[in-house]
């Protein structure tokens, strides 16, 4: 097992690599550079001045030097400063990092807690018409652009119910200070709760189509009929012995659910204006601000194999019949 | 005797009473901002957002500051004075001024400002600001240590030494003073960036102090107890962050009091339906343009330039694309001169003397015809074998250009027969053509559309746009414009600091480029503030925003 870890660590280094190469090349072959986005239009910057400004960011020298000097200090830690907001990239990240994951982790709760079993229902009473309805719905959420059903339920739910619609604090209340710490959970409970309503529905339909798809292959299993045959209850079939079986592929599941915990949804946090690493990412793209888009993507990228990594680890502990080699 | 006394007896009642009514304004209360974008850089040499500067300018106070009239009047300085027909201003600094973490603000903090931006390892955007500063140049590459353009005379006397005597110095001066303990405390000359690094925590000696910063949710500030100067009401300011979606619910439903710059007439309609918001419009100040290459393709040519003015039917966009449905209103004018409308530069001769190329087809057509660009074998306008063809350099989903290109294919293309190539390009793209790398992409275009903002009654604002120094990569002079006199006026005009007297140049300069259509203003919209009816007093212009407006303003709930 150890072995297999360190072997699999190692073959991940390469594969980082590659990737930050890559998104390197991507961002500089993007029209527009750093410098000129920060200035703007109608700053009165001479290009002497640009030019010291460049070099002073490091940004005079060749691609691969950059390249090479970023990835120096990122091995030490150190993954540059944003240009925009003149702040560390690490600082910058951990600022948002935390508001995505709160967000993101009630709906992946809600939305597994919901959607195993939904998914189980459907596929024990496959095309009744409680499947028939969770199919629909599942086709639907899965068609439905994110900002579109966001607006919707803001202009249909939250503007008539008088929810917050957007942010994740009442300013004037975070503002003059909370009395209490309830005060405040409350208030961010309530400003979450369009968010995580549409991020839960979304993830919801992909989610139920899953599990019911997993848990009807089973069914079909000779295991399954034997296990019938034997007497035992429908219960403990389907829970004992079906879902069991069933949970292989939703591991797999969980695992690439792992990086979107921390990476949300740039649409989402930008129609809901939630202070995320979502938000911050758009606008970094939008300005150019190159070292906070490398530091960022990488460390998506990292995230992304590591769930991988997860995901194959909890195979081997699930599933017997994985082995780690 | 008893006379005297009844009669100061009653001096003091009237001051009472006077007192009396200033308090009944005196409300505090607070004030929610609707704000699209906020970067938390609140550094006055740093920032870049314009959301940002507004709390900057809450915070820091400047020596002079603009009234509503566009007069500089007194903000740190009590007093200041003009020397060697003004390359020399000397300021004297009110004496009794604090930062709020309550240190004196003396003129060491001025003149460490200015060292700040001329440092060499600065790498921020308000260079300028210190670039005519005498010795600016060798300073700012290494070559002395010493700098000499701000120069301090004792604890409260600053005295400014500029290259030129130019009318602009002035508002060079302008800039927020930072406390050099604060943020000058890890400073050396050739080290900026223990400066760079202080962002969210801004200490000024201006109005506000910023209490709260919640990345990307709210700026929330109060009242400084230390300001000295007067006005400023409301106590509590938030910058609240909003989307432009769902900003105008914000304001109707009360979330926020104020959303300042809204165009969008249905927005401004949903505002005007509840009867509790009320409206600021103004004219902008600044427009929508095309730019033409003067120096490259058949845009060289004036008169093809001309003709293209005269088959641009700018009253028939304007009208339709900012027409208000419900109330009938065209909200965005026409202007024939590059200035700032509220310029003062400006006035009804003037305008009387400008040609307002009235839409004529049959005129343009002739000045083609005239200038030797004829229709020829391929179909299109030729000139000695050159096509008469225009790369019109896009941008894709653009409302506005979505709107003017099928009005030039139809008036431009099909009736004058000139040949169009739509490029769309991706804005930085297109910038990078037309100013960061303009030397190398001079033959890729040869009309562009862009909009710019005039922070200024100045008409020199627009020098580095006409002048022929500023034609090169990186440079403002877009159009690639040259005119021998246009600069010979440029450089006069900026000397005079009777504007009475520079009056006639500016003049001059805008009836040339009228004549001449390097580039033509398209529009000038009407932009609104929209706030709730509990702000009173709050009186805004183009040139007057908000922040501004907020010294006379005050809470009545």
């Amino acid at each position: 097992m150890l072995r297999f870890l360190a072997r699999r660590f190692l073959s991940l280094i390469p594969v980082i690599l590659v990737i930050t190469i890559i998104l390197f090349i991507l961002l500089q072959l993007m029209p527009g550079d750093p410098v000129n986005a920060y200035l703007g239009q109608g700053s009165k910057v001479t290009p002497e001045q640009q030019e010291r400004i460049r070099a002073e960011l490091g940004l005079d020298k060749g691609p691969v030097t950059q390249y090479i000097n970023w990835l120096g200090r990122t091995l030490k830690g150190d993954f540059g400063s944003s240009i925009q907001f003149r702040k560390p990239v690490n600082e910058l990240i951990g600022d948002y990092i935390w508001n995505t994951f709160l967000l993101n982790i009630v709906s992946f709760i809600l939305a597994f807690a919901i959607a195993i079993p939904v998914g189980i229902k459907s596929a024990v009473k496959k095309y009744g018409k409680f499947d028939n309805f969770w199919t629909v719905f599942s086709l639907v959420g899965v068609g439905m652009p994110s900002f579109f059903f966001a607006l919707l339920v803001i202009f249909f739910i939250a503007i008539p119910f008088g929810l917050p619609i957007n942010s994740m604090r009442d300013p004037l209340k975070a503002a003059l200070g909370y009395s209490n710490i309830f005060e405040e959970i409350f208030d961010v409970a309530q400003h979450m709760l369009l968010p995580t309503l549409v991020l839960t529905i979304l993830s919801l339909a992909g989610l139920i189509r899953y599990v019911r798809n997993s848990v009807i292959d089973v069914i079909n299993q000779d295991y399954i009929r034997t296990a019938r045959s034997k007497g035992l209850s429908e219960k403990v079939v389907i829970y004992r012995h079906a879902f069991r079986n069933a949970l292989i592929p939703i591991v797999t599941l969980l695992g690439m659910y792992i990086p979107s915990l921390f990476g949300g949804s740039i649409l989402l946090e930008t129609v809901f204006v939630w202070p995320g690493i979502g938000n911050i990412l758009y606008s970094s793209v939008m300005n150019r601000d190159i070292w906070v888009v490398m530091g960022a993507n990488t460390f998506y990228a990292v995230l992304m194999i590591l769930g991988n990594l997860f995901a194959d680890i909890s195979y081997a502990i699930v599933d017997p019949r994985v082995k780690l080699q | 005797m008893q006379k005297k006394f009844i009669s100061l007896l009653l001096v003091a009642f009237l001051l009472v009473g006077l007192l009396a009514a200033c308090g009944s304004g005196d409300k505090g209360g607070t004030l929610v901002v609707g704000v699209t974008e906020m970067s938390g850089n609140f550094n006055p040499a740093y920032y870049s957002s314009a959301y940002d500067g507004h709390v900057v300018d809450l915070v820091f106070q400047s020596l002079i500051k603009k009234d509503k009239d566009d007069n500089w009047v007194p903000d740190a300085a009590k007093d200041w004075e003009l020397q060697e027909n003004g390359k020399t201003i000397v300021f004297e600094l009110k004496e009794d001024l604090v930062f709020s973490d309550g240190e004196p603000l003396t003129a060491e903090d001025v003149k460490f400002t200015y060292m700040l931006l001329s440092d060499p390892s600065y790498t921020g955007r308000y260079g300028s600001v210190a670039q005519d500063l005498v010795g600016y140049d060798e300073y700012v590459n290494g070559e002395t240590d010493e700098f000499k353009g701000v120069e301090t005379d004792g604890d409260y006397k600053v005295i400014f030494h500029f290259k030129e005597a130019l009318r602009v110095n002035l508002k060079n001066c302008a800039f927020a003073i930072m406390p050099k303990h604060y943020y000058g405390a890890d400073f050396e000359p050739g080290n900026t960036e223990p400066v760079a690094a202080i962002t969210t925590t801004p200490v000024g000696s201006g109005p506000y102090v910023l209490d709260k910063y919640e990345e990307q949710q709210f700026a929330s500030l109060k009242k400084n107890p230390k300001y000295k100067g007067e006005g400023y009401k409301v106590e509590n300011i938030v910058c609240k962050f909003v989307t432009q979606t769902t900003d105008i619910t914000e304001l109707t439903s009360k979330g926020i009091d104020l959303l300042p710059g809204v165009i969008e007439p249905e927005k401004i309609n949903q505002a005007r339906d509840t009867g509790f918001i009320k409206e600021n419009s103004y004219a902008r100040s600044g427009y929508g343009y095309i730019n033409f290459n003067t120096e490259y393709g058949p845009t060289a040519d004036v008169k093809v330039r001309q003709a293209l003015y005269y088959s641009f039917n700018l009253n028939e966009f304007v009208e339709s694309y900012y027409k208000d449905e419900k109330s009938g209103d065209i909200l965005a004018n026409v202007q024939y001169h590059p200035y700032s409308q509220l310029s003062w530069a400006v006035d009804d001769d003037f305008l009387g003397k400008l040609n307002k190329y009235e839409f004529d087809l049959e005129k343009a057509a002739s000045i083609l015809d005239e200038a030797g660009w004829t229709v020829g074998s391929s179909g299109y306008r030729e000139k000695d074998g050159q096509v008469l063809e225009l790369n019109i350099a896009a941008m894709p989903d653009h409302d506005i250009l979505a709107t003017l290109i099928p009005m030039w294919q139809r008036d431009w293309e099909e009736n004058l027969k000139i040949k169009l190539n739509v490029a769309y390009l991706e804005f930085n793209t297109m910038l990078d053509y037309v100013i960061y790398d303009s030397d190398n992409n001079v033959d890729k275009w040869s009309v562009f559309f862009l909009a710019t903002s005039i922070p200024t009654t100045d008409p020199h604002e627009l020098y580095p746009e006409f002048h022929s120094k500023e034609i090169g990569s990186g440079k403002d002079n877009t159009a690639r414009y040259r005119n021998d006199r246009v600069d010979q006026l440029f450089d006069e005009g900026k000397a005079i600091f009777d504007i009475e007297k520079a009056k006639p140049l500016y003049q001059e300069i805008a009836l040339i480029l009228n004549e001449e259509v390097p580039k033509i203003p398209v529009y000038a919209n009407t932009y609104f503030d929209l706030y709730n009816e509990k702000l009173k007093n709050f009186e805004t212009n183009s040139l007057f925003d908000w922040v501004a407006a907020l010294e006379e303003a005050y809470i009545e709930e």
